[in-house]
């Protein structure tokens, strides 16, 4: 890879007050390439991705997007960033919510975000986050939650279009099917440590499917080292 | 590259919910009409617009961030610095548009004094409408209006003629800083003399403090989600 990471993680940690999350974190990733962030839940999955986009400080370790620290990153490149439906105001007008990417509507549902299915709500975030021009960063935690089987591939898609555009991809679950063969490398967050592996080493041939990431979430989760992979 | 503004991101996603917004609007339209009713009506037209400021302005910040209502902001190109300023403008926008309103159909009515353009109802209204804003950014919606009314209560009740000083009994002289916080209404209506320099100035120095320590603690903070800490 001869072009300079977009994303570079080294040595990160996280935690909150004296509870430590996760340490050891650290990966590079490049533009039009994808990775995926699998852990049990409270494994630190959504504190790892606010870290990459600025709104956590670690409590070591460092973190460049494109050299610059995520605080100044997200003003300096277009970077799309989407938590989940949750995290949507419910009292906002989603017509009005669906402008704020790019001012353009993308939808004509008047009804306020909280009276939505939340299937709804979470193809609403996500289609606002999508509608933002030239992605440099794209940064989804859970998107596949609450979403119909028609938006799941559309979801899969979209992913797809912004990496091949050049945008590089992070995308984070709990459920090992929803990341199965999507991205080039997958980091895992057992146990309070991150181990990275790429999709080569998961399967030499053919695309990564759920069971083999099952298979190696259950060794790490034993306690094997042997799936660590170099940075 | 879209960059979205905050101010219109606070335009769609607005720090007023709608009851408080018809508060707003129904304290200007009941101050306006006692002003044109009553020409004699004075200082006690203006202090309930000051008060609806004081809850108006109290919006909070941190409660807000921490569910994520804020990520697409925080996340979307613009600097956390402009985020604070646009909050703050926000927040105080509405009740100082009443104001201006009120103030206007005063001036119209062409009294023989006016009380809503006064430097002392404009020292009150930056005084609510500055602290009440920065002690609520890290906390929840109206907190601070509410502890800042409590305070007031307490020191009005336990320092010994403060009634008599913020109710102009001991006009000027009589305002302390302490006083002049903990009652801001007791400035609004009235054309500021040298006598309250100390006491009105000083507590505009504090409200400036509280928003510069606000506006800094909205550049700095951590934005963990609520359920993932």
């Amino acid at each position: 890879m001869n072009n300079p990471a977009v994303v570079h993680v080294r040595d990160l940690a996280a935690g909150y007050g004296a509870r430590e999350v996760f340490r050891d974190v650290s990966f590079e990733l490049h533009a039009g390439r994808a990775l995926g962030v699998l852990g049990p839940s409270g494994a630190g999955k959504t504190t790892l991705l606010r870290i990459l986009v600025g709104l956590i400080r670690p409590t070591a370790g460092q973190v460049r997007i494109d050299g610059m620290s995520p605080r100044l990153a997200v003003t300096r490149v277009p970077v799309g960033y989407f938590a989940g439906e949750a995290t949507l105001p419910g009292a906002v007008r989603a017509s009005r919510w669906g402008s704020l990417g790019t001012g353009a509507v993308i939808t004509a549902e008047r009804r306020r975000i909280r009276t939505l299915s939340r299937g709804t709500r979470q193809l609403l975030g996500l289609r606002t986050v999508f509608g933002r021009q030239s992605l440099r960063v794209l940064v989804l935690d859970e998107p596949w939650e609450g979403l119909d089987p028609d938006a799941e591939r559309w979801l899969s898609t979209m992913v797809e279009t912004k990496r091949d555009r050049g945008a590089a991809v992070i995308l984070s679950s709990h459920r090992l099917h929803d990341l199965a063969g999507v991205c080039d490398a997958y980091l895992f967050l057992v146990k309070g440590r991150g181990t990275l592996m790429h999709a080569q080493q998961i399967s030499s041939v053919g695309p990564v499917t759920a069971a083999m990431l099952t298979r190696a979430f259950d060794t790490l989760r034993g306690g094997s080292a042997c799936y660590r992979a170099a940075c | 590259m879209t960059r979205m503004t905050a101010l219109a991101y606070f335009g769609v996603a607005s720090l007023h919910s709608p009851l408080m917004m018809l508060g707003i609007a129904a304290v200007g339209s009941v101050t306006a009409l006692t002003l044109l009713l009553d020409g004699q009506a004075g200082t006690r037209a203006v202090v309930p617009v000051v008060i609806v400021q004081l809850f108006a302005a109290s919006t909070g910040f941190a409660v807000r961030a921490r569910r994520g209502h804020l990520d697409l902001l925080l996340t979307g190109g613009t600097s956390r610095s402009r985020v604070a300023v646009a909050h703050l403008v926000m927040s105080a926008a509405p009740g100082l548009i009443v104001w201006l309103l009120v103030g206007l159909v005063e001036f119209a009515g062409r009294p023989p004094r006016l009380t809503v353009w006064t430097s002392g109802s404009a020292a009150a209204m930056a005084l609510v409408s500055g602290i009440s804003w920065a002690v609520t950014v890290p906390f929840p919606r109206l907190s601070g209006a509410i502890g800042w009314t409590l305070l007031g209560v307490t020191i009005l009740t336990i320092v010994p003629g403060a009634p008599v000083a913020v109710s102009g009994g001991a006009a000027g002289p009589g305002l302390t800083p302490v006083l002049v916080i903990a009652c801001p209404f007791s400035v609004a209506g009235r054309s500021l003399a040298a006598g309250d320099a100390l006491g009105v100035g000083s507590a505009l120095g504090v409200a400036a403090a509280a928003v510069a320590g606000a506006l800094l603690w909205i550049t700095r903070a951590d934005v963990a989600l609520e359920a993932a800490q």
